[in-house]
This record gives C-alpha cells, structure tokens and sequence, in this order.
C-alpha cells in the first residue's frame, strides 16, 4: 500500500550555488561522482541534502535558497528519510501541520542550504581525514547521556 | 567490403633472400592455414612483411629492430655482396580477393651503393592494382594509400593482424585508455573530430576579423585566445607524457619477464612470488577500497538520525500522546459523518437521537486529525525503525572499522615482503639482475610520476575549459551590446551549437559501441570458453573499466589464466572486428605460446569455428603445434595451405617450404 502523504511536493531543491556539488556533470567538484574523493562518492543527491539539512539542523542555522533549483524528487526518498524533514516541524508545531507538508519541505531547504556551508567548512578543514571525524562526531553524540536516556526510552519501548 | 589473400610473393625481405612465394587455397570450409617455424625463424617478419606492404610500416618487431640503427629491411646478404654503386630491392607482393575483383598490392624500396660503399634508401614505392569497370587499373601516386585504408583502414590494422603474445597480456596490464582507444578507433569518428577541429579553427579566424571592436571586447578575445593556446599545449603535453609513459610501461614489463624467464631458479621464483603478492596486493586494495566505500556510505546514511535525534523522538513522543489520548481514533470519512447528521439516520436504519447526534458532532470536530491517523502511525513506526538502527551504530562501523584494519595489516605484510624480496634480488652475484631490479624500481616511480602528471594536466585543461566558458560568455554579452555585432554573434552561436552537436555525437555514438563491444564481447566469450559456468559476464563501465564478474559476484580480471587471458583478448578482438564492419583475414603470431594444454586444445577446435567463413593464418612455433593440435586443426586445414619455415645452416636466411608441392 502506498502511503499518501498530505501536499507533498514533487521536488525539493537547493541554491545555484551547491549546483556544483549536488550534479554528477559537474566532475571536478561533485560531491557524489562516483570518482569524487569524498565520502559522498557514489552516492544520491538526495542522500547528499538529507544530511547537510540535518547538519543544518544540528547547528540550528537555517537561511533562504537563492536560485533554487528543484532537482530532487520527493518520490525518490525513503519513508526514514521523510520522516526526518517531517520530524523537524512536528517536534514544533505538533502533528497537524502534517495536514500540509509543502512548507515543511521547504523548511528543510532552508536548513540543508546552511548545512551545505557547514559541510563545506568541514570538508576544507578536515580534508580526507573528514571520515574519520564525523564519525568521532558521531560517536560523542551517541554517547551523550541524555542521547543515551532517549535511545533506552525508545528502544525498550519498542521491544515492549 | 571483404578480402581474403590467395598469394604473397617475398623478394629481398629480412631473412628471406630471393624470391619466395606463399600460395594460399582457398575453401569455405577449411579456413585455415598454417605457418610452423622456430622462435626467431622470420614468423613475426612474414607478418611485418604483410603490414609493411599494405601500410609502410613493420608493427610487429622489436624494441631493438625498431630502432633507425637496426638491422635494414632489405636482406643484409644481398646488401653485403653489393659492389659500389650497385643496385638491389627488397619488395613484397599480396595478391587479394575481394568481393569485387582481384586485387594486387606491391610495395618496394631500393637500396644503393655509392662509391664510397654507402648504402642509400629511396622510399618504398607503392603500387595497387585493381579492376575499375573491368578493367585492370595501376596506381602508383600519392594516393594509393587510401585504396588500402578503403579495404582495411591502417588504424584497424591491429584488430585483424593479431601479435599473440600481446594479445594475452592486452588485458592482464591493460588499462581503461587502451579500451577507449580500441573502442574509438573502431566507432570512426574522424569524420567528427575534422569537423571539430575545423569549426575550431573557424571561430579563431571569425574573432581575429574583427574589426572596430570596444576595449572589453578586444580584452575578452585575446583571454579567450591565450587560453586557447594553452588548452592546445597542455593537450600536446599529456600527449607526449603518455607516450613516455607507455614506452616506460614496455620496458618494465620487460624487465619483468626477463627476471620472471632467468636461468637462475632463485630470481626466476622471486618473480613469480612478487606477481603473486603484487595481484593479492591489488585485491586486497579493491577490497579496502570497498569496505571503506561502505563506511563512508553507512556513516552518510546514519548520520541524519544521530543529528536529527531530539527531533525524532520528540516528533515520536507527540504522536503517541495523541493515540493515547484517542485524539488519533480510524481514520473515517468527515463527509461520512456529516451524510449521518444531515439524513439523521444511523447506519441500521433507526433514527438518530439528540444524544447520538451531540456525540458524532464532537467526534467530527476532532476528524480534522483522523485525516492523520494513518500518516502517524507510519510516521511513529518509522522513527521506532530509525532507533532500532541508530541502536546499532557503534556494533556495525566497529565492524567496518575492524575489517578495514585487518585488510591494512595484510596488505602491510605484502608490502614488507614485496621489499624483501626485491632487496633479495639486489643481493644477487649477477650484475645484470642487480642492474634489471635497480631500473625496474626507477621506472615504477617514474611512471607514478608521470601517472600524477597527466592527472595534473588533466585537471588543468578542466579549469581552462571551465575558464574559456565563462569568457565565451562574457565575449557573448559584450557583442549583445552592440548592434553592429549581431552577424559576428550569430556566426559564433552556430559555431557552438555545432560544437555542442558533435560532442554531443560523439557521445552517443561511443556509449552505443561500448555497449555493442560489452555484448558481442560477452557474446564471444560465452562461445570460447572452456568453464562457461564459472563467468557470470563481462562488463565494461562508463569509463571503460573490464570488470570479469565470476558467479559469485567478484571481479577475476586480474585471476586469470594465460589461456583465459587469451580467449579474452580474441572475444574483444573479434567484437571488435565484428563493429569495424571490416571483413579481413586474421592472422595471428604464436597464439598459444604460454597456454595450457586443456586451453589449447580448447582454442583450436573452437577458433576455427567461430571464424568461420574468415580466413584464419597461424603462425607457430613447432612447441605450440603439437599432435593434438595438430589432430584439431586438421578438419580446418587444407594440406597445401600448411607452411613450414626452414632455416640455413648457420640461421642467417630463411625458405618457405609449402607441404604437398
């Protein structure tokens, strides 16, 4: 069965701007040609703007998208993936503005286009150590206490 | 169109002195024939023979022959025994078959003794004759050599007159720019590339005419200009440094037979134990290549959901309080509940009391979040779903992370063992080794060297191009200001156009003959291959790299053996052959030196086969024409069109000696 979502759009997008890094045609500095050095060779477009928008997110810095470029379709997402643009308007505004998701899209836009900044200062720091320190990023996120409280909630509530 | 040879007249060439004719029968059904000679007897000078008469040049020699100091083309006896300002000349004549009509080639070269015993060459002159309206047609000019690329064009030349022990290593060091090589010289798009390179031209002499031009204009010109010569000397130099790169490549694969064939058994398995750890070494980099690839893809996939986890749980937390309050009950229709209120009636019929009616209208309030329910609790089962996975974060990447370390470590002991054995070789009393292993260590760094050059250079002629964009742009912009420019623009915007047309030509037409090559490539290899099940298919990607896919799933290109390699290269040959849409004899030198009996064997009773109706030439040595490949060659073969190589006494000159005459 299919799930409807309510107004979902058809594409999501980003600046002109990240072009460049979202395009395979783009060789030099793609981020997901295969042949990029990056950790996001071979990999979507649309795994590309899932995670600048989290890293947006995670910073809280949110800007507008000059020159969008619609280039993602929504289609293309999985449920997990939805749930994770969704999830930053409900933990806001609560479960009814699922009744129009297109400006909960955008919203997303808005945070993966100041994630790609971040992203980029990352990268330029961290140059092909990058890896390595999101994933000590990672790590001490997953070991903070009130990260730990949640996952115990969540998990056992799930095996119950 | 098609050709087959029926005769070859040799005088004066190489080994061969005088005259000697090879007579070739012709049968649909027996396609092949069979040249035997020993190593160094004149095989390979028979096919040099054949190349330099249609073409001019000797393709299949070697390194030191090749040099203007080698031995001469004509046959040094006859040349020795030249009085001064006596004459002589080596000349070889084909005589062809071909669907309209009899063809004879002849080329020859003179040579010439000068009073002060000098040896003068002419050019070698070539002449075709062929019927035009039945009549018998002599051409001697410049042009000539266009009736031959019209039979079989020179750059296709290597497709058809096959070196077998080239052909086995084609794929064991081959590389993705040979396979574009391959695959562009037989997609014969030179028709493209003129046209290009004429539009090219064109658009520098369109701006150079210009005349009454504003500063900004001329400024724009002259930077697209410089940058346009330095795309075209940046070109011309990754031309020249690939070229040096492959002629390092050739002495190094020398260096590694000679150290893999020496007569001192300790060097002779060194070698072979280096290729073996060189090739796990090269799995074992794939391999790290792919679990890191893995890392770095899981790392991307799970990282929104670390980020994002407040927002997940507390998007997860505000559905559950809503099914919990029963705010979220089954999704049902609003207009549902309005047809009951407005028909008052229930579903079984009964009227509905002001009761029912008060409790369906306080329920239609709260449907603007039934609409929901269904969305929420997807909603609330993925975000579970998402924790179950970021529960497992720290147990799967330290997983990765172990395998990757562990692959380091294996590949670190290779490398130590790699240099042990190569200090091993240094330490050997034979100065020639010591000297060998010293320059094969120098030229593997030259050639890293010259492979992160032509990575440079490609990366600069990238950003020239990306520059010379951006100049045509503003070029096209400053010539919109002015009026009087409008034909100089519109000239220029067809030039680019045109430009965009052909590469976008070339494109296509490549994509297409990659994947006809992949097919008929597979095709041929199911065909010739002994253990049919054990390859699942070929396959070559969009930047041509051959990957031989086993059943279970790995790459074995580099696990092959000699004979596989063999039947690989003939399958890309023959797919090859096939796309050229050429029909031409195959001639191949020593096909199965170096190959196992089983493959042997295997060769020779399926080639014949699947070149049926193609005119087949072996040239062997007598190791590799043993009984049974006698015995499988002989349904093929006419007893006439078997040719034996006899050497003189002292192994000075060589005889044709046609079996059954």
């Amino acid at each position: 069965m299919v799930l409807k979502h309510n107004n979902e759009p058809r594409d999501i997008g980003y600046g002109k701007e990240f072009a460049e890094y979202f395009q395979k045609e783009f060789k030099g500095t793609s981020l997901i040609h295969p042949d990029s050095k990056t950790i996001f060779a071979g990999k979507r477009q649309k795994d590309l703007f899932i995670f600048a928008m989290a890293l947006g997110r995670y910073s809280n810095q949110k800007s507008a998208v000059k020159n969008k470029q619609n280039n993602i379709p929504v289609q293309a997402l999985s449920e997990s993936q939805k749930w994770t643009i969704l999830s930053l308007s409900i933990s806001n505004k609560g479960i009814i503005c699922l009744k129009d998701e297109a400006p909960l899209y955008e919203l997303s836009e808005q945070y993966a286009n100041e994630g790609m900044k971040i992203l980029k200062s990352h990268m330029d720091k961290w140059g092909s150590n990058y890896p390595k320190a999101l994933e000590a990023d990672l790590k001490e996120i997953f070991e903070n206490p009130d990260f730990q409280a949640i996952l115990k909630k969540m998990v056992i509530s799930d095996n119950i | 169109m098609k050709f087959s040879i029926s005769f070859i007249k040799i005088k004066n060439f190489r080994q061969y002195r005088g005259t000697h004719t090879l007579n070739f029968l012709k049968d649909p059904n027996k396609n092949v024939i069979i040249i035997l000679g020993k190593n160094g007897a004149g095989k390979s000078n028979l096919l040099n023979a054949i190349t330099w008469c249609l073409y001019g040049i000797e393709v299949h020699k070697d390194q030191e022959t090749n040099d203007i100091n080698g031995m001469p083309l004509i046959n040094t006896t006859e040349i020795s025994s030249l009085n001064n300002n006596g004459k002589i000349c080596a000349e070889v004549t084909i005589h062809l078959d071909t669907d309209i009509g009899p063809w004879t080639i002849k080329r020859e070269i003179k040579g010439e003794k000068d009073s002060f015993g000098k040896i003068n060459y002419s050019d070698s002159k070539l002449t075709v004759i062929h019927q035009v309206g039945g009549q018998d047609k002599i051409d001697t000019d410049q042009s000539t050599q266009f009736l031959i690329n019209n039979l079989l064009p020179e750059a296709l030349k290597k497709f058809f007159f096959i070196d077998g022990e080239q052909l086995r290593e084609f794929f064991k060091e081959s590389t993705p720019e040979k396979i574009l090589e391959a695959i562009d010289i037989v997609s014969q798009l030179d028709l493209v590339y003129r046209a290009r390179e004429h539009l090219q031209h064109y658009e520098r002499h369109i701006r150079k005419n210009v005349k009454d031009t504003t500063p900004q204009l001329k400024e724009v010109q002259s930077k697209i200009q410089i940058v346009q010569d330095q795309i075209s000397i940046l070109k011309s130099q990754i031309e020249k440094e690939k070229e040096e790169k492959n002629k390092n490549e050739i002495e190094l694969n020398k260096i590694k037979d000679y150290l893999k064939n020496n007569s001192v058994q300790k060097i002779s398995l060194l070698q072979t134990e280096r290729e073996e750890l060189e090739k796990d070494k090269k799995n074992l980099e794939s391999h790290l290549g792919n679990r890191e690839h893995d890392r770095n893809s899981y790392l991307i996939d799970i990282a929104p959901y670390i980020y994002l986890y407040k927002d997940l749980y507390s998007s997860y937390n505000l559905i559950t309080e809503q099914i919990e309050k029963g705010e979220l009950p089954p999704k049902i229709k609003e207009t549902f509940i309005r047809e009951l209120l407005e028909k008052g009636n229930c579903i079984c019929g009964n009227p509905l009391d002001e009761h029912s009616k008060n409790i369906l209208r306080e329920y239609q309030k709260r449907l603007s979040l039934s609409e929901l329910s269904e969305v929420s609790i997807i909603g609330k089962t993925t975000i579970s779903e998402i924790f179950e996975d970021i529960s497992k974060f720290p147990e799967k990447i330290n997983e990765i992370n172990k395998d990757i370390e562990n692959i380091k470590s294996e590949l670190e002991q290779k490398q130590r063992r790699l240099e042990q054995i190569s200090k091993e070789i240094k330490n050997a009393d034979i100065d020639e080794i010591k000297r060998n292993e010293e320059r094969r260590d120098e030229l593997i760094s030259i050639i890293s060297r010259e492979n992160h050059n032509i990575l440079i250079i490609e990366n600069q002629i990238r950003l020239c191009n990306e520059e010379l964009d951006k100049l045509k742009n503003r070029e096209v912009i400053e010539l919109s200001k002015n009026k009087k420019y409008s034909g100089l623009k519109k000239k220029l915007d067809l030039v680019k156009e045109t430009l965009k047309i052909l590469s976008d030509t070339e494109d296509i037409i490549k994509t297409k003959i990659r994947k006809q090559v992949e097919d008929n490539l597979n095709s041929n290899f199911k065909t010739l291959i002994r253990k049919k099940e054990a390859f699942k298919n070929i396959s070559i990607n969009e930047n041509y790299d051959v990957r031989v896919n086993h059943v279970h799933g790995y790459n074995v290109i580099n696990d092959l053996s000699a004979g596989e390699y063999m039947i690989l290269g003939i399958s890309f040959m023959s797919a090859l052959m096939n796309i050229s849409g050429f029909q031409a004899p195959v001639i191949i030198d020593t096909p199965l030196g170096k190959i196992d009996d089983e493959h042997r064997e295997y060769i020779t009773s399926e080639l014949p086969k699947f070149l049926k109706g193609t005119q087949l030439i072996l040239l062997v040595t007598p190791t590799e024409y043993d009984e049974k490949v006698k015995l499988n060659l002989q349904e093929y073969l006419i007893p006439k069109n078997f040719f034996e190589i006899i050497e003189n006494s002292d192994k000075t000159e060589s005889m044709v000696k046609q079996h059954g005459t």
